[in-house]
């Protein structure tokens, strides 16, 4: 099955933020690293970090993410993308300049994959 | 289509509650003069100094008694890999199996059957709850919290005076869900078998990208070799018994029946998980 978490993180302009989406499949492990940041390691040696905009000491960011990763999988497989809004997140409006992105509070800083 | 199902084993994994680099010793002890051990550490938590004998897992070592710069320690694990204290500048971490600390600081009034301090605290927002231990530390004596307010607690007997230092806990391990992998796996096997480090195993995936999984536990003085491994084994083939929607598979714990010592430390309950990576 094919799944995914679908995370607010800030744009390109850093201001406003979209949704990304990143895989939950053939995760490995998910490791809190700092209080700012969860790493998401995948079997076949990839890694997503996320990291947030305010500290958190772990393990809160570690449970929030794997509660949200145990869910979606958990979820049917046409259930294929799973809304996550991460730790601290309130959702704002819908920014009209700006398709698809939203004026939300603490979205995550950034996601990186390597 | 062939695709794997998505499976995990759920560990309780104890939280790092201090690390640091120790001084030197004058026995079986850790000192750390830039420490105050008193205000996150109570007996029978563990200390796992990572540096000693590291080809081995560490050392590994449970606290006997706690003083602010000094921890006296009794050492466990693999008798052959036992330490004698944890030497100058070895860094260590330690961890509460039996306790979780929610609240340190000293009393600022006297007040019968009443734990008061007004320094800024907030004993609802830190956790306590009725039924947790208040620890008089200048007192030394122990008793329970019966009330919670901001600033006060109700304590069963009278023991708190003006300025005395307190740690509250709760009688619970300090720990965490932390989840592997359990699909995928290859191979799982003690890590460096054969040089008595019986406290990591480590896990082999199909993938050969993959790095590894590595799980490292703590018990006492006596166990088998691959009890551990044997569990964690069992552990996988459950996971993947469980119907698909069942996604993590809680470990159901492991008691030591090879350890003389299986009654007296930390109430039977002999392997304690440090770190899953």
């Amino acid at each position: 099955m094919e799944k995914f978490l679908s995370i607010p993180v800030l744009d390109s302009n850093g201001t406003n933020s979209q949704n990304q989406l990143v895989s939950i499949t053939g995760i490995k492990i998910i490791t809190q690293t700092t209080d700012t940041a969860v790493r998401i390691d995948y079997v076949d040696g990839k890694q997503t970090l996320l990291t947030w905009p305010a500290a958190y000491s772990a393990p809160i960011l570690l449970e929030s993410v794997e509660t949200a990763v145990k869910k979606a999988l958990a979820s049917g497989w046409t259930n294929v993308v799973e809304q996550y809004n991460p730790k601290g997140f309130v959702a704002g409006t819908a920014v009209e300049e700006e398709p698809g992105s939203a004026a939300n509070t603490n979205p995550l800083t950034t996601i990186a994959i390597t | 289509m062939l695709s794997n199902m998505e499976k995990f084993i759920n560990f309780k994994q104890l939280r790092v509650v201090k690390t640091g680099a120790a001084d030197t010793p004058t026995g079986v002890q850790l000192k750390d003069a830039t420490a105050d051990f008193t205000t996150q550490v109570l007996p029978n938590a563990i200390v796992w100094d990572r540096t000693t004998n590291p080809t081995k897992g560490g050392e590994m070592y449970i606290v006997d008694t706690v003083t602010a710069t000094e921890l006296a320690l009794t050492p466990i694990g693999p008798v052959s890999s036992q330490g004698t204290g944890v030497p100058n500048l070895a860094t260590y971490n330690i961890y509460m199996p039996e306790y979780t600390v929610r609240q340190y600081g000293r009393a600022t009034a006297t007040e019968a059957n009443f734990l008061v301090d007004a320094t800024g605290v907030d004993f609802i927002a830190a956790g306590v709850k009725v039924g947790d231990s208040a620890y008089d530390i200048t007192g030394a004596q122990t008793t329970t919290v019966t009330s919670v307010s901001v600033t006060k607690l109700g304590v069963a007997d009278d023991i708190f005076v003006n300025n005395d230092y307190f740690l509250i806990s709760a009688n619970a391990a300090d720990d965490h869900d932390k989840m592997i992998r359990s699909a995928d796996v290859s191979l799982i096997e003690n890590n460096l078998v054969g040089s008595n480090n019986n406290n990591q195993v480590n896990i082999t995936y199909t993938s050969v990208n993959a790095s590894g999984g590595e799980v490292v536990y703590a018990y006492s003085a006596e166990a088998r070799d691959e009890d551990m491994r044997n569990a964690l084994q069992d552990a996988v083939v459950a996971s993947l018994e469980t119907p698909w929607s069942a996604v993590a598979y809680d470990f159901p714990g492991l008691l030591n029946p090879a350890s003389g010592t299986n009654a007296t430390w930390l109430g039977g309950k002999d392997f304690f998980f440090l770190r899953i990576q």
